[in-house]
C-alpha cells in the first residue's frame, strides 16, 4: 500500500466517521434527558436565587465585576531568562451573564422564570433552534455569575447544552415535529420524512469525542496521585463525611466491617481503584472498538450510578449517563426502547423500527 | 415569478440569485430595524453601568427586548431561506447563495445588537477596600458589556455559516473537521495546562491556552481540566464565620450547613463555596510570622512562652488574592443578611471572625485499632482567615494567627506532649549539669535554664488540662471563646427551635436526626 492510497483510505474513513448520514433519534433522546436535567438544575436555584445571583449574594456584584475584569492571565515566558514578562498581562475574562447586569430582585426573578420556561420548551422540543440557544445562554448566566458555587454537574450541563444547541436534536420526538406533521396534514400534504443526516452524525461524534477526552483527562490526572498508585484513593471518597452517606448507620457499620480485615480492605480498595483507572483510561480507546463498546458503556453506566448513590452526585451522574448514551446508534436506541416498552406492556405502542424508504425514515 | 412562490427547480440550478424570499426579506428587515433602533436608543438614552443598587433601566430592558426580537427575526429569516431546501440536505452553491446573503445580513443584525446593548465603561476608577494586602483598581465595565461577547460570537457564527453555504461540499467538510480539531485542541489545552504537583504545565500547551484558547473556552465555559478527585481526592473544606454584635451577642454561620440547604444540590454548591477559599499561594511564612504565631498561641494558653518542639502550627496557607476577596464577599453577604442579633434590632454588627475548616479523612487503621469516629474534633483542622470589620474588610492583614493551620490536641495527644516535655526537660537539665558552669557562657546557661523552666511550666499547664473530663486543647475555641465544637449555626438553632414547636394537628412526627443537627452531613455532634 503506498502513501497515497493510505491517505485516500484515511480521508475516506474520516469522511465516513464524521459525515455518514444517521438518524437523529439518539440526539433527540439526549435533548429530552439533558433538557429536563438542566431544567431541574436551574429550578434548584429557586429557593436561594438571590444568594447565588443577587447583588448581595455570596459573590457580591462589585467583587464579581472586579474579578471578571482584573484577573490576570499570563503565559509562560518565551525567553529563557524571563525578561519578556509583561508588567501588565492581559486581564479580564470573556465570560457573560445576564445576572452581571440585572441586579434588582424583580428583574432577577423575571429572568429566572423566563429561563425556566424557555428551558422547558427546549426539553419538549418547541421552537428548538431558538430555545436551545436561549437555554444555553440562560444556563451559562447562572453558572458564570455563581462561579464559586459550581461543581462537575455544571460543567457537564454546559457541555451538553453547547452541542445540543448546534445539533439537529429536535427533528424527532419534539413538539416541533408534531407541529410539522400537523401542518402537513392540515395542508393535505404527505407527512414529511425524517432523513438521516450528516449533521446528526457530526455532532454525535463531537459529543462522543468530548466525553472520551473527559475520561482521558480524569484518568491520566489520577496517575499523578500517590494514593491512586497505592490503591487507597477511593477511601478518601467513601470515608468523606461531606459526600458519603455517613448519616446511615448501615453505611458506618459497612465501613467498620471493611476495615476489620486488612486483606479485605486492601483488596476492595485496590480493586475499586483499578476498576476506576481501567474504566477511565480504557474507555476513550475501547469504546471505538465494536466488540468493546457495549461492555464499556454498561460498565460506565454502573460506575456513574454508583457515584450517584454513594457520593450523592445524582444529577451529575445522570448527565454523565447521557454522555454514555451518545455512543448508542439510533437503531440500538430504538431496540432498547422497544425492549423496555415490551417489558412495561406497551407492545406495539413504543417507537417502532424506523421505516426506511429510499434513505428516508418516518418518525 | 414572485420571490414568495419561487421554488428551487432544475431550471434554477446553476443560476446565481442573491435575492432571498420575500418573507425572509421582511423578517430580516424587521431584525435590522429593531436592532438599529436599539442602537439608536443606546445613543439617546445611555445607561450607567450596573451596580448593586443600579440595575438595568427601562432603556436597557427595551434594548434587550429589541435585540432578542431582532436576533429571532434574523434566525427566522435564515430558517425560512433554508426551508426552501428542506429534505435535500445542505444546499449547494449557487442555490445556497440567498441563504448566505441572509447569513451576512444576520451578522449585521448581531453587529447592531452589540452596539445596541453595550454601554460606555465608567471612567471613574474603583478601588477594592477589602484590605487584603493587594490594592486593585478597575473601571466598571459598560452596561451589558458581557452580552457584547454573545453578540460578537453570534456575528462570527453568522459569517462562518454564510461562508459554509457558498463553499463546495468537500471544502465544507474539510472546514468542519478543521473546526472540530481546533475546538478539541482547545479542550485538550484546558486539560493539559494544569501543572502537575511540583512541576510545570507543558510550555506549548500553556502558550496555546493563554494566547489562543482562553477567551474561547471561558466564553463557552469549557475550561475544565476534568481532574475529578485527582491527583489526590482531598478532604472537604468549610468556612465558619462568627459575627459579633454591638450588644455582645454572637452568631455562627457555617458554609455549608445542612440546615441551610433546602436541597442536596444546594449543599453541594455550598461545599464548592468552602473549596473556593482553599487555593493557596506557594509562599513560606517566614521567620517573623512563625515566631509571632508561637507567641500568640502561648498567649492563648496563658503561658509566657511555648517551648520549642511542643505545640506548633501545622503550616501556613496564605490564600490566593482572589480567594481573599471572595472571603470578604462571603462575609459581607452574610453581614448584609444578618445585620442585627436576634430580638435586638437596635444592635449592629461589631466584627466578624472567619475560619477555614478542613475535615480530614479518618484513616482505616484509626477505625480498626482505636475505634475512632471521623467526626471527632481531632479530624478538624482550622485555619484562621482573619477579623473583619462591619463593612466586611479585613481588619489586620498582619494578625499573627492569620492563615495558620492549627490542630486540636485530645487527651491522648496531650498525654504524649506531657511525656515528651518531661523527657526534654530532663535532657536539658542534664546537659547543663554535664557541661558544667565553666564550659558554658552565662548567656547559654540562661537560655538552657529558661528552656527547662518553660518546659516545666508547659507540663504544669498540660496537667491542668488533663484534669478535665474531656480535655481538648483547641485554639479555635480559645480564640473564638466558644464552648461547642462544631459551633451551632444560626440555621441549626432555627431548626432546633422549629423542632421544639408542638407538631401541627395531623402532622406525622418526624424523628429528629442528631447527625443532621450540626450541619456536617452525617457527621453528628462532634465528640468533645
Amino acid at each position: 500500500m503506498n502513501l497515497f492510497s493510505w491517505l485516500g483510505e484515511l480521508v475516506s474513513g474520516l469522511n465516513s466517521f464524521f459525515f455518514k448520514p444517521s438518524l437523529p433519534q439518539t440526539l433527540a433522546m439526549m435533548r429530552i434527558m439533558a433538557g429536563f436535567g438542566v431544567f431541574y438544575i436551574n429550578l434548584n436555584w429557586t429557593p436561594s436565587l438571590m444568594e447565588f445571583v443577587g447583588p448581595k449574594g455570596w459573590i457580591e456584584h462589585d467583587t464579581m465585576e472586579m474579578i471578571r475584569t482584573t484577573t490576570p492571565f499570563e503565559g509562560p515566558s518565551v525567553l529563557w531568562d524571563g525578561s519578556d514578562r509583561e508588567p501588565n498581562p492581559s486581564r479580564g475574562t470573556s465570560s457573560y451573564s445576564l445576572f452581571y447586569h440585572v441586579t434588582n430582585p424583580t428583574g432577577i426573578w423575571t429572568l429566572h422564570w423566563i429561563i425556566l420556561v424557555v428551558n422547558l420548551m427546549f426539553a419538549l422540543g418547541l421552537f428548538t433552534r431558538f430555545t436551545a440557544v436561549a437555554t444555553w445562554i440562560g444556563t451559562l448566566s447562572y453558572i458564570q455569575r455563581a462561579q464559586t458555587s459550581l461543581f462537575g454537574m455544571d460543567t457537564m450541563s454546559s457541555i451538553l447544552l453547547f452541542y445540543m444547541m448546534l445539533a439537529p436534536c429536535a427533528r424527532v420526538w419534539s413538539l416541533d415535529r408534531l407541529i410539522e406533521i400537523w401542518r402537513a396534514k392540515n395542508q393535505g400534504l404527505p407527512v414529511p420524512m425524517v432523513e438521516p443526516s450528516s449533521e446528526a452524525t457530526f455532532f454525535q461524534r463531537m459529543i462522543q469525542i468530548h466525553f472520551s477526552i473527559i475520561y482521558f483527562g480524569a484518568g491520566t490526572s489520577k496517575l499523578m496521585g500517590a494514593s491512586w498508585w497505592s490503591g487507597t484513593a477511593l477511601w478518601a471518597c467513601v470515608a468523606n463525611y461531606s459526600f458519603a452517606p455517613m448519616q446511615y448507620d448501615f453505611y458506618i457499620r459497612g465501613l467498620e466491617a471493611l476495615v476489620a480485615n486488612r486483606w479485605v480492605w486492601e483488596l476492595f480498595m485496590s480493586g475499586m481503584t483499578v476498576f476506576t483507572l481501567v474504566l477511565e483510561l480504557g474507555f476513550p480507546f475501547a469504546v471505538w472498538m465494536p466488540q468493546m463498546r457495549l461492555p464499556f458503556m454498561i460498565v460506565a453506566i454502573f460506575f456513574h450510578t454508583g457515584i450517584g448513590i454513594l457520593m450523592g452526585l445524582r444529577i451529575f451522574s445522570f448527565l454523565m449517563c447521557i454522555f454514555v448514551f451518545s455512543f448508542l446508534t439510533p437503531e440500538e436506541l430504538m431496540a432498547v426502547l422497544r425492549y423496555f416498552g415490551n417489558l412495561l406492556g406497551f407492545q406495539g405502542k413504543g417507537p417502532g423500527t424506523p421505516r426506511v424508504s429510499e434513505g428516508k425514515v418516518a418518525a | 415569478m414572485s420571490g414568495e412562490d419561487r421554488k428551487v427547480s432544475e431550471k434554477e440550478k446553476g443560476v446565481l440569485s442573491l435575492v432571498p424570499k420575500r418573507s425572509s426579506i421582511v423578517f430580516l428587515g424587521i431584525g435590522l430595524v429593531v436592532t438599529a433602533a436599539a442602537w439608536a436608543l443606546n445613543r439617546i438614552y445611555p445607561e450607567p453601568p450596573s451596580t448593586a443598587e443600579i440595575s438595568l433601566g427601562w432603556s436597557g430592558w427595551t434594548r434587550l427586548a429589541l435585540v432578542v426580537l431582532g436576533a429571532v427575526m434574523g434566525g427566522v429569516a435564515l430558517r425560512t431561506e433554508l426551508g426552501r431546501h428542506k429534505g435535500k440536505g445542505w444546499p449547494q452553491f449557487p442555490e445556497s447563495a440567498t441563504a448566505a446573503v441572509v447569513c451576512v445580513l444576520l451578522a449585521q443584525i448581531m453587529l447592531f445588537a452589540g452596539h445596541g446593548l453595550v454601554g460606555e465603561a465608567s471612567t471613574q476608577p474603583m478601588v477594592s477596600n477589602d484590605n487584603t494586602g493587594d490594592v486593585i483598581t478597575w473601571n466598571r465595565p459598560g452596561q451589558m458589556q458581557s452580552l457584547g461577547f454573545v453578540c460578537r460570537a453570534g456575528m462570527i457564527c453568522a459569517y462562518v455559516g454564510g461562508f459554509l453555504l457558498v463553499i463546495p461540499e468537500v471544502a465544507r467538510r474539510v472546514f468542519l473537521v478543521g473546526s472540530l480539531t481546533f475546538h478539541f485542541c482547545g479542550i485538550l489545552s484546558a486539560v493539559l495546562s494544569v501543572p502537575p504537583p511540583n512541576g510545570n504545565a507543558p510550555w506549548l500547551v500553556s502558550q496555546a491556552w493563554t494566547h489562543v484558547y482562553r477567551p474561547y473556552l471561558l466564553f463557552i465555559y469549557q475550561n475544565n481540566a476534568y481532574h475529578f478527585y485527582s491527583p489526590e481526592p482531598g478532604p472537604p473544606s468549610f468556612l465558619w464565620l462568627q459575627i459579633t454584635y454591638t450588644d455582645g451577642g454572637k452568631r455562627w454561620f457555617r458554609l455549608p450547613d445542612a440546615e441551610n440547604s433546602p436541597t442536596p444540590m444546594h449543599f453541594q454548591r455550598m461545599l464548592s463555596i468552602g473549596e473556593s477559599a482553599s487555593s493557596a499561594v506557594q509562599r513560606e511564612a517566614g521567620a517573623f510570622r512563625s515566631e509571632a504565631v508561637i507567641q500568640k498561641m502561648a498567649q492563648l494558653l496563658g503561658l509566657e512562652k511555648l517551648p520549642r518542639g511542643t505545640i506548633e502550627p501545622i503550616t501556613w496557607r496564605e490564600p490566593m488574592p482572589n480567594a481573599k476577596h471572595l472571603m470578604c464577599s462571603y462575609v459581607r453577604s452574610l453581614m448584609s443578611r444578618f445585620p442585627h442579633p436576634e430580638g435586638n434590632p437596635e444592635a449592629n454588627i461589631l466584627e466578624g471572625h472567619l475560619w477555614r475548616v478542613v475535615h480530614s479523612i479518618i484513616q482505616p487503621g484509626e477505625i480498626a485499632i482505636d475505634g475512632r469516629d471521623g467526626s471527632e474534633r481531632r479530624y478538624f483542622v482550622t485555619i484562621y482567615q482573619g477579623e473583619y470589620n462591619e463593612k466586611g474588610s479585613l481588619q489586620d492583614p498582619n494578625d499573627p494567627l492569620l492563615y495558620w493551620m492549627l490542630q486540636a490536641y485530645d487527651r491522648k495527644m496531650i498525654q504524649q506532649l506531657a511525656v515528651q516535655a518531661a523527657e526534654r526537660e530532663t535532657e536539658v537539665r542534664r546537659l547543663r549539669d554535664l557541661r558544667g558552669r565553666d564550659q558554658t557562657s552565662a548567656a547559654e546557661n540562661a537560655v538552657m535554664v529558661e528552656e527547662a523552666d518553660a518546659l516545666k511550666r508547659f507540663q504544669g499547664m498540660l496537667q491542668i488540662w488533663l484534669k478535665e473530663e474531656a480535655p481538648v486543647i483547641d485554639f479555635f475555641k480559645l480564640q473564638s471563646e466558644t464552648t461547642k465544637f462544631p459551633p451551632v449555626s444560626v440555621w441549626a438553632e432555627e431548626a432546633n427551635r422549629t423542632a421544639k414547636l408542638p407538631p401541627k394537628a395531623g402532622a406525622a412526627k418526624k424523628p429528629v436526626d442528631d447527625k443532621a443537627k450540626v450541619g456536617i452531613r452525617g457527621a453528628g455532634e462532634a465528640k468533645p
